[in-house]
């Protein structure tokens, strides 16, 4: 019943090259026609490839850091990024989960995470830094951190292959 | 005696049927233009390190021995030794010069390997590095350290 009620199956195509044929012409013959029928299987098959194939490289590590505002380092030999208290080193400024904290609050802030309800200290700090930042400037988080009670340190960096 | 193919209620039902595509096509363009929207074509990675002073060691990495690796001013950069049983003494304090302002990565990653090749039990390495060092020198310095399979990475804050 579907296939009749198909419109592809219905449609008859006549080949306008059949026609034109020097070598055979066919112009005296009864012209043939053509039932084009699409093959959906394969169209099918190539879009569940494609969706597979998506969802294998679906990546949630931007949504665990903001890098739209600095330029980040470029390393091959790198871990998955996860979850973490999230440190940004942007002009000379302090942001911890994207909120602006002064340096001399950086350790507060960073022990009240520590402390908190949320497994911080198991996951560590990310921390996300300008390529062409001095260590001078980078140097208080580690130190604020460690003072926290944190003990893993996560450079976030662009995956090359 | 006539065995009847069929069933004994009525006739059987055709198996061949057709399914129908269009709704499942449907669906799955939805899911390839989401995934596509959706995307991130950036990969973003970590390179884990601890603090490196104050942190408590284990006995094999005691035992085994570390590395320092001291960030100097024009990308110099000294890697010592410590506590390695059969590395040469002179040979344990090594200072690899820099390139025009920048660290000479080839002759680091040489120096990397010829150690690992040697003293593969070796994983610790200690970074210190001055307050004019670049993050980008840092991070690939320990991304070399990382792909030589000394991952155990600790950091000296100033």
């Amino acid at each position: 019943m579907l296939k009749s009620a198909s419109p592809l199956s219905q449609s008859n195509l006549t080949s306008l090259l059949a026609g034109t044929s020097r070598i055979r012409p066919e112009h005296n013959k009864a012209k043939k026609t053509m039932i084009a029928s699409l093959m959906l299987t394969s169209l099918v098959d190539a879009f569940s490839i494609l969706v597979i194939f998506l969802l294998m490289n679906f990546s949630t590590s931007q949504d665990v850091v903001n890098t739209d505002k600095v330029q980040l380092p470029q390393a091959s030999s790198t871990s998955f990024i996860q979850q973490g208290v999230t440190v940004r080193i942007q002009d000379g400024k302090f942001f911890v989960e994207e909120k602006p904290v002064a340096l001399g609050s950086l350790l507060s802030t960073l022990k009240k995470l520590n402390d908190g309800p949320d497994a911080a200290k198991k996951e560590g700090i990310i921390i996300v830094a300008d390529r062409k930042l001095d260590y001078a400037e980078l140097s208080p988080v580690i130190l604020a951190g460690s003072t926290a009670g944190f003990s893993k340190f996560k450079f976030a960096v662009i995956k090359t292959d | 005696m006539h065995f009847s193919s069929k069933s004994g209620r009525g006739r059987k039902k055709s198996m061949n049927f057709e399914l129908n595509l269009i709704p499942f096509i449907d669906v799955l363009s939805t899911c390839i233009c989401f995934l596509l929207v959706t995307a991130v074509f950036v990969n973003l990675g970590a390179i884990h390190v601890s603090q490196a002073v104050g942190t408590e060691k284990n006995k094999e990495q005691v035992k085994a021995g570390s590395v320092i690796v001291s960030l100097g001013s024009g990308g110099d950069v000294r890697f010592e030794a410590k506590d390695v049983k059969g590395f040469a003494a002179d040979l344990s304090l090594v200072t690899i010069k820099g390139q025009g302002g920048k660290i000479n990565y080839t002759k680091t990653e040489e120096w990397i390997k010829t150690f690992t090749s040697r003293f593969a039990k070796v994983k610790t390495v200690l970074m210190m590095p001055n307050p004019t060092s670049k993050y980008d020198d840092l991070i690939q310095l320990m991304a070399q350290f990382k792909a030589n399979s000394m991952d155990q990475i600790g950091i000296a804050p100033l």
